[in-house]
């Protein structure tokens, strides 16, 4: 009897915390599944989904009247929950739905190898040192698939807007696969010219960044030309490789002559935009100082 | 490393260090002996 009722509590604890989790990610990731941004993926689900057995052990251990093990599986999955948190939190922010400074996949990922050594040592018994391998496994897994935000950049600062965060976030990203992509481009003219695009693309990110109100500018450039350029990137670096097809490389060439000069223009714009509006202080600035009686 | 392969052997990892640590916990305090469980029923042997 007391094992059917020691059993219907372990069963009864992993469906509730089975019932929370589904809710949880249902709310915040599978429903934008279908949506651009992917807040939630796989890999941060697993991090809920892997120390699930620890709050079994737990109730476990307390049926049992074990206390060290208790007290072990108890801090590490609480230690667990709240990296998890974190490490999710985190990956929002990468995807620019929420802000902040801290670095909070790095304090998760820590937490949830603190939380991965206390359970080998209080709760499966191991010797001290191996929970600090197993802790360090953890730690290298957590910097592996997510990793660190040591030193926040680029998008990720105060005072821009969710929205252009994530504008400027995906532009990004965009950015980054091009560059990606052209590692895997073998021609040096081809590979100069990209080279001289991202570096175009990046200073107008660092432009806009440095100047959000610049945003609705550029908007058609980050949303249209950022990503068929690395659609078309993407798509020329897998296929040259395994195709000769001599018309493909000079249409590539050509595309990418006609971005570069896009990409100028771009530039040229947003700085036309700074030269209007400091014509307009200085406008301003003029007039006050005639009505004051100073010119 | 290509991100996704990186990614892949994160996660590997964070499944043989978490899992691993937390079903061996799982096992651990299922099959010891508990000292009220053998207390409860003590062998009682004659001689």
């Amino acid at each position: 009897m007391p094992r059917l009722m020691l059993l219907a509590a372990v069963v009864l604890i992993t469906a509730a915390l089975l019932r929370r989790l589904w809710q949880r990610a249902r709310n915040n990731g599978w429903g934008r599944r279908l949506g651009v941004t992917h807040p939630l993926p796989f890999a941060a689900l697993l991090l809920f989904l892997v120390p699930l057995p620890i709050p079994v052990a737990a109730a476990v251990s307390l049926a049992r009247g074990q206390l060290v093990p208790l007290v072990g599986n108890a801090i590490a999955y609480a230690l667990f929950l709240a990296g998890a948190l974190l490490v999710r939190r985190g990956l929002l922010r990468t995807v620019g739905l929420v802000g902040g400074r801290w670095p909070v996949k790095t304090m998760g990922s820590v937490l949830i190898g603190l939380a991965t050594g206390m359970t080998a040592w209080l709760g499966v018994g191991h010797h001290p040192a191996i929970a600090v391998a197993f802790a360090l496994v953890a730690l290298l897994g957590c910097y592996l698939a997510y990793g660190f935000d040591l030193h926040p950049s680029g998008p990720m600062r105060a005072g821009v807007g969710e929205h252009t965060r994530a504008t400027l976030v995906a532009a990004d990203r965009s950015i980054t696969a091009i560059e990606q992509a052209s590692r895997d481009i073998r021609q040096p003219e081809l590979s100069t010219r990209l080279r001289r695009i991202i570096g175009l693309a990046r200073e107008i990110l660092n432009r806009l960044e440095d100047d959000p109100r610049d945003l609705r500018r550029a908007r058609k450039f980050l949303s249209v030309y950022v990503d068929g350029v690395r659609n078309v990137v993407e798509d020329y670096a897998k296929t040259h490789n395994r195709i000769i097809a001599p018309d493909l490389d000079e249409r590539f060439r050509n595309a990418l002559i006609t971005v570069e000069d896009v990409f100028r223009e771009q530039q040229q714009t947003l700085m036309e935009s700074d030269v209007e509006q400091l014509d307009v202080k200085i406008e301003v600035l003029t007039q006050q100082l005639k009505r004051e009686g100073i010119l | 490393m290509p991100e996704r392969l990186r990614t892949v052997v994160g996660v590997l990892l964070i499944l043989v260090a978490i899992g691993v640590a937390s079903w061996q916990s799982l096992l651990v305090s299922c099959a010891s002996s508990g000292a009220a469980v053998s207390i409860r029923d003590p062998v009682v042997t004659s001689g």
